[in-house]
């Protein structure tokens, strides 16, 4: 009630750090404000421009100080070219999680609270969606798209809409067997009343879990997206894409090309997988009582 | 007075969770008499289960007996080790629990159960022996032998809680401690199975320790009856002089709070809440609650006042009981 | 009769068991479970009448019928004049908004997340009864009611700051701010301390007393049932058995099920009739006994218990349903085994 909104969501992060899977929530979300800040700030840390070779700068230079990550085979700097596609990375991952949300959560809890034939229809979709290999769906969407961030966020909305889906409507139908919705429904409170008052705010856990974890594999599917070239064209700076023109120089010995934009994935991936973890512990233990 | 079979000194027991200490049984004296059937009647969150089962050595963690002793026929038992205990429980002392399908295994015989139990036991040598005696047991509880082919989920409620009475008493103990063994059963049920424990202890000289939030119940059942409230026993004496005339204001205002089929009086509530056993009030626990509470109240724990068969413990109880 | 609130003819409720897969293969046919199987009875203004009965006798399907929340599949449900199981769209809503419900476990049927006095305000918002700072303003008023004060500190906690008791009074404050004319409560008391369980009856009462509310009170303990009840509905497996002033019927029972439910109550009186002895547990309610449905376990079956059902039959203010009833004070002469 009291407080900005800040100060209440700061309120909440403590309250998710402490207790049963803080830590990992906590490394997690660290990870995460890290690769944001740099993605934000990417002007003002990156060095030199991503896709323009910086005066005096040699080809594959190996790490050095000028350097810190090396440069690649036309001399671009590497460091600048991670802290830029931290920015693409970023963007699609989030935009295409909050796209699934905003797809799977609704027809998760309608499918879930109504059931009925349009349940049974809406399952069925989705399961087969699911049961389709994730990387394979989102390259095929992604072709048929055409290369660019937004098309990118489209094919990854279509491989995690069944996940969010799922979930809802899991806990859709445990917490209808709650006796405070029975309670709802006895008092002539209306479906949507009920489901947008009292069973979004109790699913609320699960979708943050579901979105740290899909998250997390979304951002190891767009690496596989952009290393194929589906979401971003060189020379724009792209972790994936880097991957992919710096596999050719691995067996001259240049592996800075490589290793750099793989950790960045990797270790992005793990910030949101930790999230997701963490969140998951958090909401599942919840302490009993004696007497 | 029949010779003691529990004793129970300064007993106590506490729990130790995240949130914070309970103190479940905090200083409890009692001696419990050979064939007597003595009930522990309490609210939830008073100890009372953890009481029952602390007498036979039976604590779960997080909670530990953190002082006091427990006397069982001489033994202490917060003395013995794990192994020796186990010998002890179910040969000397049964137990048997409000959710009988908790602890009956539900993809074996009923029969296969006791006889398993009498074989670890050592009461019989042969696993035929162990069958028959299995048989006997549930045929004193009434349920016939035939029975004891069948599956837990194949008997009613009030059959599976007759069977786990047969399990335990299939040992012969001396002693059986029931919590709320009939808290799940229709009343029309539970009267059943209380006459036939009521049985058992008239015939067999069990004793029998039951743990209720009914005090009606424990009135009708007990030889004596222990009052519980927030890890202390308040009152404790006859189960006819408890009910007809208490000593402690709590155990008069709980049996105005209940209401009675038969005399048709006004039913009140006790004022305020029972206390959160992490924080315990100080002095009486019972002063917030109560209307005779005077200055001394909070601050000094009242001393036993003793009446004929028993104590309350309260500055007033020589006072406040008769007048019901 | 034109005074009553409700009348309820002939209800029945069944529902379908879930059949394996190996039993669908075979085309077995669904069980059916006959929850509540041809229930009459009428309720006053200001009447409050106790459903009593064990577990499996139907009374908790019989108010979750009245409420709404379960479909019966004959019979009619009429309260003031309209019926509840045909009424649609907008007469049902206003209908529905004239009966509240109290459920048993308080812990459970309260929203964990929102702060309760949200909650109380609630119905009023869904019944468009009030804006929000009226309807806020009236929970404040209600919550003062039922005694949670001071009610701007009580509006904000969360249930989980609440004790059971506090949590019950906060769902008969839900239940009461829309004034309705009839509350169902069911076993209101039964998960709540026992020393407190008097006040939440009393919160009843009241609401009976000066806001002239109708309340069918669902228990399986008739001790609790005859503090506040005018009238009794004992229920054995779907069917009402004996149905009357409940002083009547507790005291001078005619049908055996009764007696035994009343003599196996606990008591600490000593004026008190002998145990009715009974064999046995409550039936299956999806195979129950051919004729009267009590017969296995009763010591007064006569042969034709086994086939006919039994008609009702009325005596003194009471009806029941038996071929062998108990005489007049025939409860406290006893029964030989």
């Amino acid at each position: 009630m009291e407080g900005g909104l800040f100060s209440r969501l700061m309120g909440v992060v403590a309250g998710l750090v402490r207790g049963p899977g803080g830590l990992m929530t906590a490394t997690g979300l660290a990870i995460i404000t890290m690769f944001a800040l740099v993605a934000i700030a990417a002007p003002w840390i990156a060095p030199y421009p991503p896709d323009v070779r910086p005066p005096g700068a040699g080809l594959l230079e190996p790490p050095s100080l000028r350097h810190p990550f090396g440069t690649n085979d036309l001399g671009y700097d590497v460091f600048s070219r991670i802290v830029w596609g931290a920015r693409v990375v970023l963007k699609v991952v989030l935009l295409s999680s909050l796209m699934s949300m905003a797809v799977g959560v609704p027809l998760g809890l309608i499918s879930g609270y109504y059931g009925g034939p349009l349940d049974r229809l809406l399952s069925m979709v989705m399961d087969s969606l699911y049961a389709f290999p994730g990387i394979i769906m989102a390259i095929a969407v992604a072709s048929v798209l055409g290369p660019s961030t937004f098309n990118a966020a489209v094919a990854l909305m279509v491989v995690y809409v069944p996940t969010y889906y799922r979930m809802t409507r899991a806990r859709v139908l445990e917490l209808k067997n709650e006796p405070f919705i029975e309670a709802l429904q006895a008092m002539g409170a209306p479906g949507w009343v009920i489901l947008v008052r009292h069973i979004l705010p109790n699913a609320a856990p699960t979708i943050l879990v579901v979105f740290g974890l899909a998250s997390a594999d979304a951002i190891l599917t767009e690496a596989g997206l952009s290393f194929f070239g589906l979401v971003a064209v060189y020379p724009q700076p792209d972790w994936g894409l880097d991957l992919y023109y710096g596999k050719n120089y691995l067996l001259d010995g240049a592996w800075w090309l490589v290793f750099f934009p793989g950790a960045s994935i990797l270790l992005l991936a793990l910030g949101f997988a930790l999230l997701g973890e963490g969140l998951s512990e958090r909401f599942r233990v919840r302490g009993g009582s004696y007497g | 007075m029949a010779e003691t079979i529990i004793s129970v000194r300064g007993l106590k027991v506490y729990y130790y969770t995240l949130s914070g200490v309970v103190r479940a049984v905090d200083g409890v004296d009692l001696d419990i008499a050979r064939g007597e059937w003595v009930t522990i009647v309490g609210e939830s969150g008073s100890g009372k289960s953890t009481l029952a089962l602390s007498m036979m050595g039976l604590v779960l963690p997080p909670g530990r007996i953190v002082g006091g002793s427990v006397l069982f026929d001489g033994v202490d038992l917060t003395k013995l080790s794990g192994e020796e205990l186990r010998r002890l429980r179910g040969k000397r002392i049964g137990v048997i629990f409000q959710d009988p399908s908790a602890y009956l295994d539900p993809l074996r015989t009923v029969g296969s159960q006791i006889a398993e139990a009498v074989l670890e036991h050592g009461v019989a040598s042969s696993e035929s022996d162990a069958w028959r005696i299995a048989e006997e047991a549930l045929e004193i509880v009434g349920v016939p032998a035939s029975r004891a082919r069948a599956y837990p989920h194949q008997l009613s409620g009030g059959q599976r809680q007759r069977v786990a009475i047969a399990a335990a008493i299939a040992l012969n103990p001396d002693v059986l401690i029931a919590d709320e063994p009939t808290t799940a059963l229709d009343v029309v049920v539970q009267a059943r199975i209380i006459e036939l424990l009521k049985g058992l202890q008239r015939r067999r000289g069990l004793t029998i320790v039951m743990v209720t939030h009914d005090i009606a119940l424990a009135g009708e059942v007990s030889d004596r009856i222990a009052v519980m409230y927030s890890g202390r026993v308040v009152e404790w004496g006859s189960a006819e002089r408890v009910i007809g005339s208490p000593l402690h204001p709590y155990t008069r205002l709980l049996i105005d709070s209940v209401p009675d089929l038969w005399s048709r009086r006004k039913v009140r509530s006790i004022p305020g809440e029972p206390p959160d056993p992490r924080r315990p009030p100080s002095g009486c626990r019972f002063h917030p609650r109560c209307p005779l509470a005077v200055e001394e109240c909070r601050s000094r724990q009242p001393p036993r006042v003793s009446a004929a068969d028993g104590w309350a413990e309260c500055f007033f109880a020589g006072e406040a009981g008769g007048g019901r | 009769m034109a005074g009553d609130l409700l009348v309820v003819e002939d209800l029945r409720v069944y529902f379908p068991l879930y059949r394996s897969l190996l039993e669908r293969l075979l085309g077995r046919p669904y069980k059916i479970v006959r929850a509540v199987d041809g229930v009459s009875f009428t309720l006053g203004r200001r009447e409050v009448l106790a459903v009593v009965g064990e577990s499996g006798s139907g009374k908790t399907t019989l108010g979750k019928a009245i409420l709404g929340l379960v479909k019966p599949v004959s019979g009619r449900i009429l309260f003031d004049g309209v019926d509840l199981a045909r009424a649609k769209g907008g007469e049902a809503r206003r209908v529905r908004r004239r009966i509240s419900a109290v459920f048993q476990d308080p812990y459970k049927s309260l929203d964990p997340l929102m702060p309760v006095g949200e909650q109380v305000a609630e119905p009023l918002l869904i019944h468009r009864m009030a804006g929000r700072s009226e309807a806020r303003r009236m929970a404040m008023e209600m919550l003062e009611k039922v005694g949670l004060t001071p009610a701007s500190e009580f509006y904000w906690r969360r249930p989980h700051q609440l004790s059971g008791g506090q949590r019950q009074r906060v769902a008969i404050a839900r239940a009461l701010i829309t004034q309705p004319d009839l509350i169902v409560a069911d076993e209101p008391v039964s998960m709540i301390d026992v020393s407190l369980r008097a006040s939440i009856l009393e919160l009843l009462e009241s609401a009976r007393r000066e806001l002239g509310v109708s309340v069918i009170l669902i228990t399986h303990d008739i001790a609790t049932a005859r503090v506040i009840a005018d009238t009794v509905a004992v229920m054995y497996l779907g069917r009402i058995v004996e149905y009357g002033p409940i002083d009547a019927v507790v005291e001078d029972p005619r049908h055996p099920y009764t007696a035994a439910l009343v003599t196996s109550t606990p008591s600490i009186s000593r004026r008190r009739p002998p145990r009715f002895p009974v064999k046995g547990e409550i039936g299956d309610p999806a195979n129950p006994p051919p004729g009267c449905r009590f017969h296995p376990r009763c010591p007064l079956a006569l042969e034709e218990c086994r086939r006919v059902e039994p008609p009702s039959a009325s005596d003194s203010g009471r009806t029941y349903w038996c071929l062998n009833p108990l005489g007049p004070g025939g409860l406290w002469r006893g029964v030989e085994a």
